[in-house]
């Protein structure tokens, strides 16, 4: 038989079946043990309900619109579990090695909005990826393992992680932005010599984590076009290209805040873009042949966001453009600043009324 | 951008109270401050996807809760032996004989009896009382003392069985009732 005592919490709550609010309340009258431990229990909870509202913090809002304020410098939030960082010396993976290198490497262009340049490292790696230990005098030499399967930054797990430890010098020496064998760093030279013109000094950014790490893979020749645009000069300094080439610009930083899907069909429409996003002049574009789709995620308040145009394709009197957002995995650190992802790729001309469709 | 609620009205109308739950979870401002803002953060990010199908403030109170149990979970898996653990399960029938002597642990001072308590001083023990409670009970008794929340909608916040909220809330008011006695009592 139940004691009335274990019912008098939700008989205060009036949580009970209609027969046992009846029982207790046929109860208490007739039992003062009962009668005072529910008194009590009613004061108890007045007392809880009685806890005073607090004020909202001074500053709470402002740094709710501006997380990077408070984050960046501080390697100690959001569970950095090796904080204070100085580098983490990779033992297995040679991909992750000269990632690691990479994004450590400051350079005033490449420097991630708008913190300073301080360390960046790889989180969530495997664990034969990273041994764990803390060392501040070299990088591992990266092992020539395996290219990884080709997939985008987004999916292959691996997130930068700011730890606001400034760059240590010898760091500094490392940045090329070359990968780990041979192979890649013949396809880095080519890329550089490709894209020779010095990146503008304004925003938006060209740093892009993505590209960078996405250089990395081997023998994978969607890998290596990835990389190309990727590593592509700002959209000011685009070099011409054939014109059933699709051109494309992609970044984690400098699209729009809000987010956005639509045609460019004409070069005032086109500059006006280019404009708002902080660059002077649009690349050329014969609008009369080419057409320009572009998407924007949104601002999104921490790294590991991207998106991507996957294609066009014509169904009936419409042109489907179907487009992806990847979203961090949840759990998985990422760069703790504000981006902006975009992708914007070229077409063929058509006039068909352009309907967009988000997959997976 | 959602239909519901634009992102500038969810932070002034919501903000307070996202603070005011986290205050009480976690027991202190700086804590509270930082949950706070990821919850809200997190909510301004998912708000494209918010279908109206919940209250917003349900809906926010949701996030806070994952928000703060993701915390939980992760400091328990540093291993930290001060941390209460999300899943433990708290003692029996609460009382003098519930194997978890912490729970029922009188907070050491006691009021000096016969003398009024200033409100403030009440206030420190009461929420030294409401942390000393295990989080999901915590959760639990603020859902519904503090926000009024139904069983049901404690059940859905924390996604856990309603079954479980009644008991939950019954033992946890014991563990209070017990801690709090000097100053009910003082108040008779």
């Amino acid at each position: 038989m139940t004691h009335i005592k274990e019912l008098l919490s939700p008989y205060m709550d009036k949580e009970l079946p209609a027969e046992q609010m009846r029982q207790v309340e046929g109860h208490l009258p007739l039992c003062r043990d009962c009668s005072r431990h529910y008194q009590e229990l009613k004061a108890a909870s007045k007392l809880i309900q009685s806890l005073p509202e607090a004020a909202l913090p001074a500053q709470f809002t402002r740094q709710l619109q501006n997380p990077i304020e408070k984050y960046v410098g501080q390697s100690g939030w959001n569970w950095n579990p090796f904080a204070p960082i100085r580098m983490v010396s990779v033992a297995a993976c040679g991909l992750a090695a000269w990632a690691v290198v990479l994004l450590m490497a400051p350079s005033p262009e490449n420097s991630l909005p708008p913190s300073k340049n301080t360390l960046v490292v790889i989180q969530g790696l495997s664990e034969n990826a990273v041994s764990g230990t803390v060392s501040s005098q070299r990088i591992a030499a990266p092992k020539a393992s395996a290219p990884a399967a080709a997939q985008t930054f987004a999916e292959s797990g691996l997130r930068l992680r700011e730890t606001g430890v400034p760059m240590p010098k010898f760091l500094a020496r490392a940045r090329e932005g070359i990968g780990a064998g041979t192979a890649s760093r013949a396809q880095a030279r080519e890329d550089a010599a490709e894209t020779a013109a010095p990146p503008p000094a304004a925003p938006p950014q060209t740093f892009s984590a993505e590209a960078a790490f996405n250089k990395s893979k081997l023998a994978s020749s969607q890998a290596k076009a990835e990389a190309k645009t990727a590593f592509a000069p700002p959209p000011s300094v685009q070099s011409a290209r054939p014109k059933d080439q699709p051109i494309e610009w992609r970044h984690i930083f400098g699209g729009f805040p809000e987010p956005a899907q639509f045609v460019v069909r004409d070069s005032k429409k086109w500059q006006d873009l280019w404009t708002k996003m902080g660059n002077e002049k649009a690349p050329d574009i014969d609008f009369s042949s080419t057409m320009a789709v572009v998407v924007f995620m949104g601002e999104k308040n921490s790294g590991g966001y991207t998106t991507e145009i996957l294609d066009a394709k014509a169904e009936g009197d419409r042109l489907i453009v179907r487009y992806r957002e990847n979203t961090p995995a949840p759990g998985l650190f990422v760069v703790m600043a504000l981006t902006q992802p975009y992708h914007i790729k070229l077409f063929p001309r058509s006039d068909k009324t352009v309907a967009f469709e988000k997959v997976k | 951008m959602s239909n519901f609620i634009s992102e500038e009205d969810l932070i002034e109308q919501y903000s307070g109270r996202v603070y005011n739950l986290s205050l009480k979870l976690v027991g202190n401002p700086t804590a509270a401050e930082d949950l706070a803002q990821e919850s809200l953060i997190k909510a301004l990010k998912a708000l494209g996807d918010f279908r109206g199908d919940s209250q917003v403030g349900t809906w926010l109170y949701r996030i806070t809760l994952n928000t703060w149990k993701n915390r939980l979970r992760y400091e328990k898996s540093r291993a930290d032996s001060k941390t209460l653990s999300l899943d433990a399960s708290p003692a029996g029938a609460s009382g003098p004989d519930g194997d978890r002597s912490r729970s029922l642990e009188i907070p050491a001072e006691e009021p000096p009896p016969g003398k009024a308590i200033e409100s403030e001083q009440t206030a420190v023990w009461v929420n030294k009382a409401l942390q000393e409670l295990d989080p999901e009970s915590r959760a639990i008794v603020i859902l519904r003392e503090n926000e009024a929340k139904s069983y049901r909608e404690i059940a859905d916040a924390l996604d856990i069985p309603e079954g479980t909220v009644k008991s939950r809330l019954a033992r946890a008011r014991e563990e209070l009732r017990v801690k709090l006695l000097p100053l009910i009592r003082q108040e008779q």
